[in-house]
């Protein structure tokens, strides 16, 4: 089987899993730094718009600014311009996990603006409601913006994931490795094609997991009745 | 009690600032069921907030027990907002908690304990008749459901105060029915004070003990139910009053007034209590030897009391017509002189309408 896997792709198959694991890790070590920068984002930009229930002009406008900045860098530029930033952090420029710098601040202010408009999705009179029971600014987020955002917050958060698979291809640029990595380094500059279509299935395998697992769950969390 | 006084709100729209609140003074007395009726836009919904400060007055007091609401820090209008409930049309229940939930959560914002919050909320769904979908999340039930879950939770404090802002109108006429009937038992059973906003003049009829009728942010008329219907000042009173007392006399009609010959008057007859159905018109013809023909008559029941609308031609000589309108005045129903050229054209109106 070994033998196969080094004749037919050209590679040993401790390197295809290191490659996967690699990704898993960039993905969900990136996921979960980002949706933790990405929540109070979301939130500071629900609460502070001009006709949210603690409107902050220059706060909602400076947040704003800097998620539009940071959207508006395409990842691979994003990667080259955060690395001072990046060896300050992590101590070295390039790895896997110096590609979580980039990442995560890639993946936080994407994800926070579908979570904002997530919650802008529930509707104003659950707030009003809220208000009406005596509820903190705290506990309206907590118990009322949070939950019934819950659904559109998966979906969101699967989107984010795919997207975060993309940018980890990328990563291989800095050195990180990885499932894109090995398509670019050995796939396409090897001229490795069974290698390059392995790569391909695997990464629409990912995707497609990820998505059919986001919409489950936000299908559950909608009709749970 | 609750009292507004002078309250005024500006909102500023594209098209320049917007008169929400203009002036308006109210006061609700412990325990009694107030009504709020006005057209969409007429400022009924943005009054009521400024009960519990959802909408903060530009001027003006709010007066809740004599608590001075403006003057609250945001620790102390929490707490007081706990005990002024408030269900909405579109019942506002979070989708994805169970009813239990639901009701729970104004209790557990409060920090009331677990072992409490069950007896209540099991105390409050079996008051609001749904026991048995204590786990159902609200999307499975009916809207008449909704808005008992609604109630439910907006009793879930013990509050003083239940402010209703349009809660039948997302729901149909029986349904609206029954949850009236649950809103008085809310009033009795708890002796909870109830401020209804509503569109709909069967909903104050049933009820509404008192009455303001806003216009364009004002409030135009204020008073008893009864006299309300009984006696509607304002024109948009009026039109209030004709979605239950629809007292136009039918076009078909007219001819008749037209034809008639001899000496004739239209008779507005108002009456309340059971002299509604006293035998009016045989006592016209045996004591006046009045000829009358009706044009209109109507008796409906407003907030547990009888209230008798009839309108007729009568024909006779002048003196005769007025003294019997002397006479029936004094012990029986209110008499009112009608202008048959002005019901003219109010079936012109109603005609083109």
């Amino acid at each position: 089987m070994n033998e196969w896997i080094l004749e037919f792709f050209g590679i040993q198959p401790a390197a295809l899993g290191e490659a996967a694991v690699d990704t898993l890790y960039m993905v969900g070590a990136a996921l979960v730094l980002g949706t933790i920068l990405a929540v109070p984002m979301a939130v500071g930009l629900v609460l502070w718009r001009p006709d949210g229930i603690k409107a902050h002009k220059l706060g909602y406008d400076a947040l704003n600014f800097f998620v539009n900045i940071a959207r508006s860098l395409p990842f691979i530029i994003l990667m080259v311009v955060l690395m001072p930033l990046t060896r300050a952090i992590v101590g070295t420029r390039i790895g896997t996990t110096a590609a979580l710098v980039p990442l995560t601040l890639y993946i936080a202010p994407f994800i926070a603006r579908l979570f904002e408009s997530a919650i802008l999705d529930v509707p104003k009179g659950i707030v009003e409601a809220a208000q009406s029971m005596g509820a903190s600014t705290w506990q309206i987020i907590r118990h009322f913006l949070l939950p019934e955002a819950r659904p559109s917050i998966i979906l969101a958060t699967t989107t984010g994931t795919v997207a975060l698979i993309g940018a980890t291809a990328m990563a291989g640029v800095i050195g990180a490795g990885g499932v894109g990595d090995l398509a670019l380094t050995y796939g396409y500059q090897a001229f490795n094609t069974p290698l390059m279509f392995l790569t391909v299935v695997v990464l629409i395998i990912f995707v497609q997991g990820i998505q059919s697992l986001g919409n489950a769950l936000a299908r559950r969390a909608r009709n749970r009745a | 009690m609750i009292e507004l006084r002078h309250i005024t709100k500006r909102f500023t729209t594209s098209h320049g600032e917007l008169h929400a609140l203009d002036d308006v003074s109210l006061t609700i007395n412990d325990g009694e069921i107030y009504g709020i009726i006005g057209s969409s836009g007429a400022g009924k919904s943005t009054l009521l907030r400024c009960i519990n400060l959802l909408e903060r007055p530009d001027d003006g007091a709010v007066l809740v027990d004599d608590v001075d609401m403006l003057s609250l820090r945001r620790g102390a209008l929490a707490g007081k907002r706990r005990r002024i409930g408030m269900v909405f049309q579109q019942f506002n229940l979070l989708d994805g908690k169970t009813v239990y939930d639901n009701v729970a959560l104004p209790m557990r914002l409060a920090g009331v304990p677990d072992h409490q919050i069950r007896e209540r909320v099991e105390t409050l769904l079996g008051f609001v008749e749904l026991s048995d979908k204590a786990n159902t999340y609200p999307p499975r039930l009916s809207g008449g459901q909704k808005q008992r879950v609604g109630i439910a939770r907006a009793l879930a404090n013990n509050p003083q105060i239940l402010l209703c802002d349009e809660a039948t109108s997302a729901l149909d006429p029986e349904t609206t029915e029954s949850i009236l009937n649950l809103l008085q038992r809310v009033n009795r059973e708890f002796g909870i004070t109830i401020v209804i906003v509503t569109h709909e003049m069967q909903v104050i009829a049933k009820v509404c003990e008192r009455v303001a009728v806003m216009s364009l942010g004002k409030i135009v008329e204020e008073g008893r139910v009864l006299d309300v219907f009984a006696y509607p000042k304002e024109p948009i009173t009026r039109r209030f009053v004709r979605t239950i007392i629809d007292d136009r006399v039918p076009a078909p009609l007219m001819p008749l007034l037209k034809q008639e010959r001899g000496h004739q008057e239209v008779w507005r007859l108002t009456s309340v209590g059971t002299s509604a159905s006293d035998p009016i018109l045989s006592d016209l013809a045996r004591e006046f030897g009045i000829a009358t023909r009706v044009l209109y008559a109507a008796i409906t029941e407003i907030h547990g009391e009888v209230l008798g609308v009839l309108i007729v031609q009568a024909i006779g000589e002048p003196a005769v017509l007025e003294r019997a309108r002397r006479s029936v005045g004094e012990d029986g129903p209110h008499i009112e002189l009608q202008d048959i050229d002005q019901l003219r054209q109010a079936i012109g109106e109603g005609v083109a309408a």
